[in-house]
């Protein structure tokens, strides 16, 4: 069976979850560093709320598949390896949307139909293929954790930015700042260029936070 | 083979877990779910009717207020859904319409005066098409051209005029023929009713 395989900081953190909590969140964070799952984080960012159901959610649906995909590692044949992964984070992910739709209706439609495309996400088959399919099953669960709080983190940035600056209001729609009508920051927040802008200008002042330098030194 | 046929098994196992997992979790949320999807269409029928009711009141609430102030008449094929104020006399009438749209299906509510003919406001709730063209549709944008319409004609034919979206043909006229049959059903549903009020008045 292959060993422990180093492709990621987390792996090489060697096996310490501290560390590897850390790579996930921070140094390897997956939308500001590895830049993957961007799109969710674009799109359904326009309330504060969103983001942190969305957030929710996806650390709900990593965890327990990186710790089914860990637990069945050693048995999971090569050649049907990512079909399986996909079947494995599939079921989550539609039992999350089960129980939006179910408990969280208002979210649910809110959300749309990225609740669904969770399952498309390169966050959670990154973490299947890169980690816990090589790793025991307590660190795996780590990690994805790591991972999905650092995914959760941005977005909730970027959603309280455009919420406040866009809608004026802040956590489950309490006004915060007065209503301008027609003031066209609300649009451009509230829209597709206002995520984009969110998203660049938040990476930059990560990097500018030393982000990337500590990903330079380590490579 | 031996490889091939464990792989066979792996994934015929995977999937029927899988498969059970998702099944007993659908079972067990239906009754929460469809009470939603029924709370929702209440929802979209009191907005149209212009009923008042608690944004953040819950299903439950939506549903109470429905069975107070709207009164359900099915006439012909159709079930009115009338919004019947204090003093008795109905506020306004509306009626659901729908079908398959380019993608998917689309659904709405015609809302009408009290006097059945002359259109208060069209909501269309539920649609797939193309968002920036036929996904127009569901802008106010593109209903607001039916507000104050009769669905009769001076001349006495049923049917909307519909101002088609330019870059969704499709989606248009597809939601025309849809508004052009409920005005259809509805003037037909009339029809059965008008002879027996005027049997009556010729009875007096």
């Amino acid at each position: 069976m292959n060993g422990e395989r180093h492709g990621n900081a987390a792996a090489g953190a060697g096996g310490r979850p501290i560390l590897a909590f850390r790579a996930g969140v921070w140094n390897d964070n997956p939308i500001a560093v590895q830049i993957l799952g961007v799109c969710s984080a674009l799109a359904i960012t326009t309330r504060l709320e969103n983001a942190l159901v969305m957030g929710a959610s996806v650390v709900f649906v990593v965890m327990m598949s990186s710790l089914i995909l860990s637990l069945l590692r050693k048995a999971i044949p090569r050649r049907i390896r990512m079909i399986a992964e996909v079947a494995i984070i599939a079921t989550f992910v539609i039992l999350v949307d089960q129980f939006l739709r179910a408990y969280y209706w208002d979210m649910s439609k809110r959300l749309g139909p990225y609740v669904g495309l969770i399952i498309t996400n390169c966050i959670l088959m990154g973490r299947a293929e890169a980690f816990a399919l090589h790793n025991r099953p307590g660190i795996s669960v780590v990690d994805a954790a790591a991972n999905g709080l650092g995914y959760t983190f941005i977005l909730a940035i970027i959603g309280l930015v455009r919420e406040l600056g866009g809608t004026g209001t802040i956590v489950f729609g309490e006004r915060v700042l007065v209503e301008i009508p027609d003031y066209p920051m609300n649009l451009v927040l509230r829209g597709a260029p206002g995520a984009f802008i969110a998203l660049g200008f938040l990476v930059a002042l990560l990097y500018a936070l030393g982000l990337r330098k500590e990903r330079e030194a380590r490579t | 083979m031996k490889g091939s046929l464990y792989s066979l098994l792996f994934a015929a196992l995977l999937g029927a877990v899988c498969a059970g997992l998702l099944t007993a979790a659908r079972e067990l949320t239906a009754a929460r779910r469809d009470a939603n999807a029924q709370a929702e269409r209440i929802r979209h029928i009191l907005d149209a009717l212009g009923v008042a009711y608690e944004a953040e009141g819950g299903p439950e609430q939506l549903v109470q207020v429905f069975e107070k102030d709207v009164r359900t008449e099915k006439r012909g094929s159709l079930e009115f859904y009338e919004y019947v104020g204090s003093d008795g006399a109905v506020r306004a009438a509306a009626v659901l319409f729908g079908g398959k749209g380019l993608w998917g299906p689309i659904k709405g509510i015609l809302a009408l005066e009290p006097d059945r003919r002359t259109v208060r406001r069209i909501t269309i709730y539920e649609q797939e098409e193309t968002p920036g063209l036929g996904g127009e549709i569901a802008t106010r944008g593109f209903t607001q051209q039916f507000d104050g319409q009769r669905i009769v004609s001076p001349a006495g034919e049923a049917g909307l005029a519909v101002q088609a979206i330019t870059g969704a043909t499709m989606t248009s006229r597809r939601v025309k023929d849809m508004l052009n049959q409920v005005a259809h059903q509805i003037v037909e549903s009339e029809a059965g009713r008008g002879n027996v009020e005027r049997g009556m008045r010729n009875a007096e």
